[in-house]
């Protein structure tokens, strides 16, 4: 699709850009409001930031969310890409359709079911809710997200390269290390960021499998927000928003360049 | 025979996981909703523990029965909510492919090098918080809000529109939220057609707005229904934007599921609504799943 | 040294292989030629170990390797696509397999500075396999699979990635090395040009069988069957019967009626009366607008020409005959296209050697 590129399409992406930038835009821009009513401006300042950062339930919150994000995606990557690599290349095996079926419905899961049932698991078998049970629960859902993204990546991977290591002197798994996981790796770096962001941003899992002591930043978030629009949450707002664009846009970047380098390097291996 | 066994264990790992922590949890659901209301309330005790052995697990089935299920259906609030579930996700998907297209549309003929800059700016939101993102209209649209400002200050209305806590702000957050799964697949069906296609249609007597109704709009069909589900699915257990946009009428089933669950505490009737709210998912979902397998590979 | 025994290679009910028997020996250039799906890839992969072996074995200088993963086997395979590592440079991929069998360090750097020596790639040791062409990264291929000096190499369709003018510079370059080396290459092709340049021996295969094994000129002028003879290089195929048997020169009938004479080989078993097939090259016919001389060892018939396809070097024309029998003949291009003599609807002669044609099987 190679066609002039008009008015009406201009038109188009203005007014769609708009609108899916507009309310964030709005949310920053309030954020520096030195008036504490969030729909007049008062002038300019960073004092809302000050006040965030000194309240201690808000960094206790973002501290323990970090923690879980970080952990669950490096769990649910190590996960996600054996599992991609189970779908991928063990061939039948005895329950597999059981198996995939259990990769794919968490993502069409609704999160409140997902919530519900870890819950029950957990108060079934007795565990006190808390850091480690939301770690648990999104670790299950994240781990799938990763299987999928690392699933259509090593499906295009050569297998001839593999069958090269293996005819030059490499046991199957040796082979996997050396040849297949460096080749896929920006792949799994995107599963652990989706994984990052997806526990990051979690609130119903969460609310359903925490416990006293472990409120999350969106469980935070979501108690003040119901109490309606204040110029601290938008502060807040615009530094979640601040950090994780500027790490998808970086991740991105290096992704882009990688993937360029990628597609030279898959285009030269495979002169077809 | 080593080999044998690391296979085994790379199989068991993520196997055994997901046994534990999404199928046994969903069966317990499944078991909880086909409880007496009384034996699942709290404090909950579990009726069935490993030790009673096969006759315990038969002890426990004699006493399932379908009260919650009979309750859901004697009670209106239940079908009434699954109605207008399904009535706002089939709405909103409408309302975000109308919205989408002509956006993936844009996208698609925009030249090659912003593009995948487009794709990057239509991306971000969609990682940046969900709840920020449905905080951010709470702001637009409630009476003194951005929107009501910015149209009594335009003279259009003489008095603040009442939109939030309404059945209007729903549709608007939902489809803010989603819009970018409806436009990804759209994008991705309408950037793959090729551009000779409508150069031909056009040397054989197609004006331009006749090519896109004939070529451009019946090759991006694989990414409309893709978008539509993607769209579909998630809206119906929608749970935080009825909440948070939606007033108390607005009974959604994921949140209905939510309030009997925190605020009766009738975790029997819960697991029983999301029971039901999975069957009634497994329609859109099986589909779903066809259309992707048919069209595996076409999408990204 | 290779030895075939009885090898079977069944995918569920699809037989790929069906007991085939063959003996490679060492320091030849062998090549597996067939159209794809002949199973010619199939064999190459259970050599190599990718594949196991339904029943039969597979002997490397009498040693079973059956069970043998590939890593242990003294064979190795250069990929088609090459296989080249992307993530690692010249150096580093040449040096690969000499790494995992734990080589020292020293030794490994020798190894490879031999290596690119003998495909003249000394200068581009630190490239990265995507900042080289075509033919340079078969000649790391080539060399990567040569670093751990195997006893045999397996090249999968080698030069399948590269252009027809790349391709010819490449093959001599592979005889090269493969005659310095004095090693055993085995060579997977489509391309009857290219296993006929390159190999010393060349094996037919069709749907899992071997349907001839030999030199190159030996299936080129003697096809052990008509799908061999079709399958290598443009020919004529007529139905004959044997008229007589007796002599170095016999009759046989063919068209309506038609006479000629051939000049049988000595193992062709024939009897007067049975149906064979004659296989006529056309660059073995000679095309002529005057009639020529008649002799007892020349045939000759007339007909007109329907179609000349004209491709530089030769000209092919479709004759047809007066009985209906269409003929293709070769004529090289000795005289500029513009003053040829032959012409479209021109009636010509046709005229080839009693030993310019071979009687195979119908």
């Amino acid at each position: 699709m190679n066609r002039r590129f008009n008015t009406f399409n201009l038109t188009a992406l203005t007014f769609g850009f708009g609108f899916l930038y507009l309310p964030l835009l709005l949310v920053i821009i309030f954020s520096f409001n030195d008036s504490r009513l969030v729909t007049v401006w008062g002038g300019f300042s960073t004092k809302w930031y000050a006040v965030v950062l000194a309240n201690e339930a808000y960094m206790e919150a973002a501290w323990i969310t970090l923690r879980i994000a970080a952990l669950s995606a490096s769990l649910a990557t190590v996960l996600g890409t054996l599992s991609a690599v189970v779908m991928v290349r063990m061939g039948s095996f005895p329950g597999r359709t059981l198996y995939s079926g259990m990769i794919y419905a968490p993502l069409v899961m609704p999160e409140v079911v997902t919530g519900l049932s870890l819950l029950l698991l957990f108060v079934a078998i007795g565990i006190d809710r808390g850091f480690w049970t939301i770690t648990i629960a999104h670790v299950t859902f994240s781990m799938c997200y990763a299987s999928v993204v690392v699933t259509s990546r090593l499906r295009t991977f050569d297998r001839s390269l593999e069958d090269a290591a293996r005819d030059l002197g490499c046991s199957p798994f040796s082979a996997f290390c050396q040849i297949t996981l460096p080749i896929i790796a920006p792949a799994v770096m995107s599963a652990w960021l989706l994984s990052f962001t997806l526990s990051l941003d979690d609130l119903v899992i969460a609310t359903f499998t925490s416990g006293p002591g472990s409120t999350t930043l969106p469980m935070k978030l979501y108690s003040s927000v119901r109490l309606g629009v204040s110029p601290e949450i938008n502060a807040l707002s615009t530094m979640l928003i601040g950090i994780v664009a500027s790490g998808v846009l970086i991740a991105s970047l290096v992704n882009r360049r990688q993937e360029r380098r990628l597609e030279n390097e898959t285009r030269a291996a495979a002169p077809a | 025979m080593r080999k044998v066994s690391l296979r085994s264990l790379m199989i068991a790992v993520p196997y055994v996981w997901l046994l534990l922590f999404f199928l046994i949890p969903f069966l317990i659901v499944v078991k909880i909703s086909l409880s007496d209301s009384i034996t699942a309330s709290p404090p909950y005790t579990p009726q069935l523990t490993v030790q009673d052995g096969l006759a315990g697990l038969w002890a426990a089935l004699s006493e399932f029965d379908f009260e919650n299920y009979v309750w859901l259906i004697e009670d209106g609030v239940y079908l009434k909510a699954y109605l207008f579930s399904l009535k706002v996700a089939a709405i909103s998907t409408l309302v975000s492919l109308l919205i989408g297209y002509p956006i993936a549309y844009g996208m698609a003929k925009a030249p090659k090098r912003w593009r995948s800059t487009l794709l990057l700016l239509l991306i971000l939101p969609f990682w940046t918080s969900f709840l920020i993102r449905i905080y951010a209209w709470i702001g637009i649209l409630k009476s003194e809000g951005y929107l009501n400002i910015a149209l009594l200050k335009l003279r259009l209305i003489n008095e603040p529109l009442n939109i939030l806590y309404t059945d209007a702000a729903v549709y608007i957050g939902i489809v803010y939220s989603y819009l970018p799964f409806m436009i990804l697949p759209l994008y991705a069906s309408l950037e793959r057609i090729d551009g000779r296609l409508l150069e031909a249609a056009e040397d054989l007597g197609c004006g331009s707005v006749s090519a896109f109704w004939q070529v451009t709009f019946p090759l991006s069909l694989p990414g409309v229904i893709a978008g539509s589900f993607l769209v579909f699915i998630p809206a119906i257990g929608e749970f935080v934007i009825p909440d948070l946009l939606g007033g108390s009428a607005t009974l959604m089933i994921g949140k209905t599921l939510w309030l009997e669950f925190f605020a009766n505490r009738d975790w029997g009737v819960a697991s029983a609504v999301a029971i039901v709210l999975l069957m009634i998912l497994i329609v859109p979902i099986v589909l779903f799943q066809r259309h992707q397998q048919k069209h595996q590979g076409e999408l990204g | 040294m290779i030895r075939f025994e009885n090898v079977t290679k069944a995918y569920g009910s699809f037989t790929a292989i069906s007991d085939l028997s063959l003996d490679i020996h060492q320091g030849e250039f062998f090549s597996l030629l067939g159209p794809s799906g002949c199973g010619k890839s199939t064999m190459m992969r259970m050599l190599a170990g990718f594949e196991s072996v339904t029943s039969g074995r597979i002997l490397l200088d009498g040693v079973d390797l059956t069970g043998m993963p590939p890593n242990r086997r003294p064979i190795n395979m250069m990929f088609q696509s090459f296989a080249l590592f992307p993530h690692m440079n010249v150096a580093r991929n040449i040096g690969f397999g000499l790494k995992q069998a734990r080589w020292r360090k020293r030794d490994i750097a020798d190894r490879v500075d031999e290596m690119l020596a003998l495909v003249q790639m000394e200068n581009f040791a630190d490239r990265k396999p995507h900042q080289l062409s075509g033919g340079q990264m078969q000649r790391v291929a080539l060399a990567r699979s040569l670093a751990l000096k195997p006893k045999v190499l397996l090249l999968d369709e080698p030069l399948g990635a590269l252009d027809k003018k790349l391709r010819e510079e490449t093959q001599f370059q592979l005889m090269d090395v493969q005659d310095r080396l004095g090693l055993t290459f085995i060579i997977v092709t489509h391309d009857q040009e290219e296993a006929m340049t390159v190999s010393s021996r060349i094996a037919v295969m069709k749907d899992g069988k071997l349907l001839q094994v030999g030199e190159p000129s030996r299936i080129y002028e003697h096809p052990a069957n008509a799908y061999v003879a079709d399958f290598i290089g443009n020919v004529n195929l007529l139905p004959v019967r044997i008229s007589a048997t007796d002599g170095e020169l016999i009759d046989v009938t063919w068209g309506n009626g038609r006479n000629m004479v051939i000049r049988p080989q000595p193992e062709d078993r024939l009897s007067a009366g049975a149906q064979k097939t004659l296989v006529l090259r056309p660059e073995k016919i000679h095309v002529s607008k005057e009639r020529p001389e008649e002799a007892f060892n020349i045939n000759m018939v007339e007909g007109v020409v329907e179609e000349i396809s004209y491709i530089g070097s030769v000209s092919t024309f479709h004759v047809r005959l007066d009985d209906g029998v269409l003929i293709r003949a070769q004529e090289a291009n000795r005289l500029l296209a513009s003053r040829r003599e032959i012409d479209w609807d021109d009636r010509v002669w046709l005229s080839w050697r009693a030993g310019a044609c071979v009687i195979i099987e119908s």
